[in-house]
């Protein structure tokens, strides 16, 4: 079982990453990542609304009827994302105020109402609670590796400090945004790609190994 | 696939209704508790004054929109006299509301101050991207002259109210549809629009600051600059400001005068079908 929740929690963080493998999600990500800071607040909103969503959905997944189900998720992550508003609204004004219009827009996020879809209405609670922080922190990393790079070499400062005076105005702009997001996945299904060969060419070697010990014996 | 109707049906709709608004109902007390926990005090004086705005949302005051103009104003970064399209009555509300003191404002409307177009001599023929902006960056433009009307409608496409038309390749800004918002005096690359008041009789349409020999050459109604108007002006309300007429319109009672001794029929009588002037009854 320990074994089950911990592939689980890698594949939502690395080989299904939401952002860079499975490229869901672009809107935040290009928008909310010109800073680290806005990055990791995105990344953190999305998070919680991701998991209480999978939470909620997988608890109601017997009484929701199947035909009304995308409405009845719909329900719940805009009754999430409402809260978290209010919630943001109150405690931590700067990052509402950055975030604008991109928080109510995490009703319609891709990644929340996939993981819905896919996985919290055919799941338990807990499985889906371990699904949703995974994706969730999946998107966070990915947004706030994006936003050190865009914040980097766009003004020379990560987490808004300054580290050298030098700024490129282009990786602060969208346009930067979309080329920053290309490179990442690039090099990101590059590292991963060689990552899952050498682990099947070790598995066949295994395998084989076996094998060649079954016909020895 | 529902093929036929039956009782059975209505009672697979009424338990699907009913599933569906139990979760609504839950989650909605869940967002009132939630909002009354996390209620956030807000200025009510700015309700009250977004209200009271005009909700042009043109842009005009350099804010984002009326929003973020009444934001500005109720922390005093901004002056009402910045907008131009809320009605008088109105800011004498906000005024009151923000407890500030509003001097006494008349109406405005934008006006081009040139009239050469057709009647302007070109440097080139230009055949590029159809707008002013660009066509100004090519040796300021085909005319001859450096302060006249290109007649590409930039300002006509950046006026929100669809108060500009260009006749005879100069535009003409319609004072009965114009909020003066000011949208098109910072679209123009030329600066050729202006604020003038509503009820002023008249308006010098060139702004070419040339002497009257460059002038004469280049357009045949543009202002020479010979300073008759201000001569002849019985109030002494024109004064020549660089070879060009300027009429103080507080002192102008509308008399043409002016408008009888321009040789070159610069001063212009403002179009008929204008805001007609307050009388003094009305201001009261």
């Amino acid at each position: 079982m320990k074994n089950k929740y911990g592939k689980m929690a890698l594949d939502g963080l690395i080989f299904n990453n939401p952002t860079f493998v499975l490229v869901l999600g672009t809107c935040p990500t290009l928008a909310m990542t010109s800073n680290a800071t806005d990055a990791f607040g995105m990344g953190v909103s999305v998070l919680v609304v991701l998991t209480l969503s999978n939470i909620i959905i997988s608890a109601l997944r017997r009484v929701i009827p199947n035909a009304v189900r995308i409405p009845a998720f719909i329900v719940v992550i805009a009754t999430l994302v409402t809260l978290l508003r209010l919630f943001l609204n109150k405690f931590i004004p700067d990052l509402y105020a950055s975030m604008g219009t991109f928080l109510p827009l995490i009703v319609v996020n891709c990644i929340i109402l996939g993981r819905a879809e896919a996985f919290a209405s055919k799941n338990g609670v807990l499985a889906s609670a371990v699904d949703g922080v995974s994706n969730g922190a999946g998107f966070t990393v990915s947004l706030v590796i994006m936003g050190i790079i865009r914040e980097f070499l766009g003004s020379g400062s990560i987490f808004g400090l300054k580290i050298m005076d030098f700024g490129i105005q282009f990786f602060a702009m969208p346009m930067g945004a979309f080329v920053v997001y290309g490179l990442c996945i690039a090099v990101f299904v590059y590292v991963l790609d060689t990552v899952q060969r050498a682990r099947r060419i070790k598995r066949t070697r295994l395998l084989r190994g076996e094998e060649l010990a079954k016909e020895e014996a | 696939m529902i093929s036929e109707i039956t009782a059975n049906t209505f009672a697979t709709v009424g338990i699907v209704v009913g599933i569906f608004c139990a979760i609504a109902l839950v989650l909605t007390i869940l967002i009132l508790v939630v909002s009354k926990v996390c209620k956030i005090d807000t200025d009510e004086k700015l309700e009250r004054v977004l209200e009271k705005l005009a909700g042009a949302n043109c842009g005009g005051c350099g804010c984002s929109g009326c929003a973020g103009f009444a934001e500005k104003l109720c922390k005093g970064e901004c002056s009402l006299s910045d907008c131009h399209v809320t009605s008088p009555e109105n800011k004498q509300d906000i005024a009151g509301i923000l407890g500030l003191e509003l001097g006494s404002e008349e109406p405005t409307v934008a006006c081009v101050m040139c009239s050469g177009g057709s009647n302007a001599e070109n440097l080139y023929k230009y055949a590029g991207i159809s707008t002013c902006v660009y066509q100004a960056q090519l040796f300021k433009g085909a005319k001859m002259c450096d302060d006249g009307c290109l007649g590409y409608g930039t300002c006509l496409k950046a006026c929100p109210e669809h108060a500009i038309t260009v006749h005879d390749g100069v535009s003409y800004i319609d004072p009965d549809v114009c909020i003066s918002c000011g949208v098109c005096m910072s679209a123009c690359p030329k600066h050729l629009i202006e604020r003038i008041p509503a009820s002023a009789p008249v308006y010098v349409a060139c702004s070419s600051h040339c002497r009257g020999k460059e002038v004469m050459s280049v357009c045949k109604v543009g202002c020479i600059g010979c300073g008759l108007c201000a001569k002849n002006c019985p109030e002494n309300a024109i004064t020549m400001i660089n070879n060009l007429p300027k009429i103080d319109y507080e002192k102008c009672t509308g008399c043409y005068t002016c408008v009888g001794k321009c040789p070159r029929k610069v001063i212009r009588i403002r179009p008929t079908g204008t805001k007609k002037p307050k009388t003094a009854a009305e201001k009261e």
